[in-house]
């Protein structure tokens, strides 16, 4: 049985500045995005797909090789990690959303222990209001925090990560 | 918008932002930052691999950078895989790409500085193209040896 992940989400100051309407929609989004998060972490990353954009969608982060520019090639890459990156509880900090027409940018940083590491992320994610009202991502970036701050210990585990994500690529 | 007509707009969008960020880049790697700061929008949202927290406001922006910032010296930048999606009401875009950026060691030969993952977003606002939102992320291989 697969246990549930824990999660806190901590809004940045600017979050309570957002007007009622935008508030409710930003809240919709955050949740969303947690959903998926918390499947992700029990070794679910499909559910990703699920609101990510099927029209335009790209992703990048400081631990793959290249961009990814499409749901199909972030499915090729689910495949590999699939139960693989499990987590018990993360942490979202200084979520700020900014609305500007039918788009919105979620930032934040987020910190989680999976595989061995404390993975520390700067997020960047930006959403497209569909015809629908529903939310999509069209662009996602993650990128390791202060990585010129790292310790040697704390680069020696990033290193034997990055071979096992490597192993699971090849 | 019937589909020629968008896909001429986006491919327009996507042209004056990639000649936007290349001027702004070449200004900042030749000791001028004024181009990127004035292009930030006030409430922009900003990440590099040197704040420890989320900068919001182009205010806490400006003193992040002011604080940082001295010529680097580029000799050369690569601007690689850029891809633009811009939103259905088209006044947001997000131009994502990779900077190579290179300087001169004292023998002349050309080394490479840094190796970026960039997010830069755009919003057309009042006519003009301004960035509410930046994430500089070093490369995978950068990551790792800037940290060695």
């Amino acid at each position: 049985m697969v246990a549930h992940v824990k999660h806190e989400i901590l809004f940045a100051p600017s979050f309570h500045d957002l007007s009622a309407e935008d508030k409710t929609q930003a809240h919709k989004i955050v949740e969303m995005l947690a959903k998926a998060m918390d499947r992700y972490y029990e070794g679910d990353p499909f559910c990703f797909e699920e609101i990510y954009s099927e029209e335009s969608f790209t992703y990048i982060d400081s631990g793959t090789k290249r961009r990814m520019n499409s749901v199909n090639e972030m499915n090729d890459f689910f495949h590999l990690i699939k139960g693989k990156i499990i987590a018990k509880e993360y942490r979202m900090e200084d979520v700020a959303v900014q609305f500007a027409g039918n788009a919105a940018v979620v930032t934040f940083q987020m910190f989680v222990e999976a595989i061995g590491i404390d993975f520390e992320w700067n997020v960047s994610e930006v959403f497209q209001r569909m015809d629908l009202g529903d939310w999509k991502v069209i662009h996602s970036h993650y990128s390791f925090m202060r990585p010129m701050f790292w310790t040697p210990e704390i680069l020696d585990t990033v290193r034997m990560a990055r071979a096992a994500i490597d192993a699971l690529e090849s | 918008m019937k589909g020629a007509e968008m896909k001429t707009k986006t491919s327009n969008i996507a042209e004056t932002l990639l000649d936007l960020e290349r001027s702004l880049n070449e200004r900042w790697s030749t000791g001028d930052s004024s181009g990127y700061l004035e292009c930030y929008y006030e409430d922009m949202s900003y990440f590099d691999p040197v704040v420890e927290t989320l900068l919001i406001g182009r205010a806490a922006v400006v003193a992040h950078l002011t604080k940082l910032y001295k010529d680097p010296r580029i000799v050369r930048n690569e601007y690689l895989h850029p891809h633009v999606i811009i939103s259905e009401g088209g006044d947001l875009a997000v131009l994502s790409y990779n900077l190579n950026t290179f300087v001169r060691d004292e023998s002349g030969a050309e080394n490479m500085l840094r190796a970026w993952n960039s997010t830069e977003v755009y919003r057309q606002i009042n006519g003009q193209w301004r960035i509410v939102h930046s994430n500089w992320g070093l490369t995978r291989s950068h990551a790792i040896a800037s940290a060695s």
